[in-house]
């Protein structure tokens, strides 16, 4: 039970990023390698504010998220809108290129070593058969809180629309009048500062490393290929699976070292089973 | 600095062979594999596992028992069978789908073999690595002699250039063609009667071999194998080898691996390091690499040396 209950706080945790990732896959057409990296930036970004600068942690977590969002746009512009005309895969290739750039960046700056934020110290509350602390419980409320916002932007705002008839039709919209650059643009707004958010996230109830990125990166991708790449929900359904289920093997002590061999093995069955994943339309994204 | 210079020309060689097995994958038939540091430990690991003489030690209660003592030929021929095979297992779900479901898998993949060489202990020895790893002809030349190091080298750059000849000959023949359609237009390709799957699967496992191969042949170099040296990172720098190098050329690929991981990764070991940060000029080098990338795809997406066209009766 005490695993289900991680795996829970896992699942929602990775609820977030993986949804937003799979808003920025579903508008972009292509997987965006460095989005993990960008997590990663982004929570060394409030460890700079916050411990080196001595700045109070909501503050920092702002100011790096604003920074996040800018970074986004910049890599979007730079590389993302000149390389679109090549096709996904040279798009995938080139974020790879970046993924590596901001790790090693990430290596260079603040080196190989677990950080922590200056945060005090908590102990785990026992609320029935699960085990966990405060900053989880704020954690976990906000991520189900901000997936809401998201949803209701979609749905209800003007900007929400565009991006949904952007994804559906690029043609389509830009003939209707959508202003398409204007959406890419508050695309990787949305996606990136909500990237840096799940990231520190991360860092809070795990460790940060140079590589926390990078291996939240394969779990996002299990999670959106298993609920369908490109549907939202999809996204959400598939990061509660994989996190239960990976969690919940850390029972057997000879799988603890693998959670990410479950994440790929359920995303395995899933690609030779049913490729669209489990909500995901016929032909993909 | 002779064996210095003969050992960074072999180094170099093994990696080009591997940036020349992703440009078949990627240049030829346009397969985005991600994974090119896991096919290059599992060829590794299972020439090691099988060169190295049986031992039996005791370590903190665990008993390890690694190697069958087999001869280097046949190390060379199951890294290339395991790796080939793993190339068509992962091939089974992901080459019939969209080319981004096999780059994130093989993403994957890559890491999780990663994991399981540290982990299982009784097989891999975990981060100690398997050491003593016999060269060819260990019996008459010693490992550290410059006769070994030479016969390294004589093997390597043999192996490479065979290689190479397959990979070229491969590029002007009928199904090099089929695979270049496959590449530029999947489904014309497919409604022309060519069964793309099974032209894709074969490509894939041949990259495989190339890649387990190469593995095989860094095993016996460098004597030791650790699971740090199968990073990610290796994988980005063969595709910034052959990317800067220009896909779908074979010199190019040379050309790339030579530039790359010859002058710029093994050139600057010379750099002092500056004390205390250890992390930081490797670090930097590979920031370098990523730019380049970068900059090559948006400025230069063809590369230093672009994929020559072929010459037809229309063309000429």
């Amino acid at each position: 039970m005490i695993y289900l209950g991680f795996g829970i706080i896992a699942g929602a945790i990775l609820a977030l990023p993986s949804l937003a990732l799979s808003l920025l896959c579903r508008n972009c057409k292509f997987f965006n390698l460095a989005y993990g990296d960008q997590m990663g930036l982004t929570a060394y970004l409030v460890l700079f504010f916050n411990v080196s600068l001595g700045l109070n942690f909501p503050a920092s977590v702002i100011l790096s998220l604003i920074i996040s969002a800018i970074l986004g746009v910049i890599f979007y512009w730079v590389i993302f809108k000149p390389l679109r005309r090549h096709g996904p895969l040279v798009l995938l290739i080139a974020s790879l290129g970046l993924a590596f750039v901001i790790h090693n960046s990430e290596l260079a700056i603040w080196g190989p070593n677990p950080q922590k934020y200056n945060i005090p110290f908590e102990t785990g509350l026992r609320l029935g058969p699960f085990i966990i602390t405060p900053i989880q419980l704020v954690l976990i409320g906000l991520s189900f809180a901000l997936t809401g916002a998201i949803f209701a932007l979609l749905r209800y705002t003007g900007i929400g629309r565009a991006m949904r008839a952007t994804a559906d039709n690029l043609e389509l919209a830009t003939i209707r009048g959508v202003d398409t650059e204007m959406v890419f643009i508050w695309t990787w707004i949305i996606c990136s500062a909500t990237a840096g958010l799940g990231g520190v996230f991360l860092a809070l109830i795990t460790t940060l490393t140079p590589w926390t990125g990078f291996i939240t990166l394969l779990f996002l991708f299990s999670a959106l290929i298993l609920g369908g790449v490109g549907n939202l929900v999809g996204a959400l359904v598939g990061a509660m699976i994989i996190g239960i289920v990976s969690e919940c093997a850390g029972i057997l002590s000879a799988l603890a070292p693998y959670k990410i061999a479950i994440a790929f093995a359920i995303m395995f069955l899933c690609l030779l089973i049913r490729p669209s994943g489990i909500l995901g339309k016929e032909r993909g994204f | 600095m002779t064996s210095f210079i003969i050992g960074i020309i072999t180094i170099v060689a093994i990696y080009c062979i591997l940036v020349l097995a992703l440009n078949i994958r990627w240049g030829y038939c346009g397969l985005l594999d991600f994974g090119v540091a896991g096919f290059f430990l599992i060829g590794a690991y299972t020439s090691a596992i099988l060169i190295s003489a049986p031992s039996e030690s005791y370590l903190f209660g665990v008993r390890y028992t690694v190697g069958f003592g087999l001869s280097w030929p046949i190390g060379l021929i199951a890294a290339a069978v395991t790796s080939g095979f793993l190339a068509f297992l992962i091939g089974i779900p992901t080459l019939r789908l969209r080319g981004d479901y096999l780059a994130i898998v093989t993403i994957g993949v890559a890491e999780i073999l990663r994991y399981v060489a540290i982990n299982e202990k009784w097989l891999t020895r975990g981060v100690q690595g398997i050491r003593n790893i016999a060269r060819p002809f260990e019996s008459s030349f010693p490992a550290a002699s410059l006769a070994s190091d030479i016969i390294m080298l004589v093997l390597t750059l043999a192996i490479l250039t065979l290689f190479f000849i397959i990979a070229s000959r491969l590029f002007t023949s009928p199904f090099g063609r089929v695979l270049r359609a496959i590449r530029e237009d999947e489904v014309a390709t497919s409604f022309l009667g060519k069964p793309v799957s099974h032209f894709k699967m074969l490509t894939f496992i041949l990259g495989g071999i190339y890649m387990g191969v190469a593995g095989a042949l860094f095993a016996m170099y460098v004597t030791a194998i650790e699971p740090y040296q199968f990073i990610p990172t290796y994988t980005f720098l063969m595709w910034g080898c052959l990317i800067v190098g220009g896909s779908g050329n074979n010199w190019g690929a040379i050309l790339g691996g030579a530039l790359i991981m010859g002058l710029f990764i093994q050139g600057t070991r010379f750099l002092p390091s500056i004390s205390g940060q250890p992390q930081l000029i490797p670090a930097l080098r590979y920031i370098a690499v990523g730019i380049l990338l970068i900059v090559v795809l948006r400025l230069r997406p063809r590369g230093l040396l672009p994929e020559k066209a072929i010459k037809t009766e229309e063309t000429q």
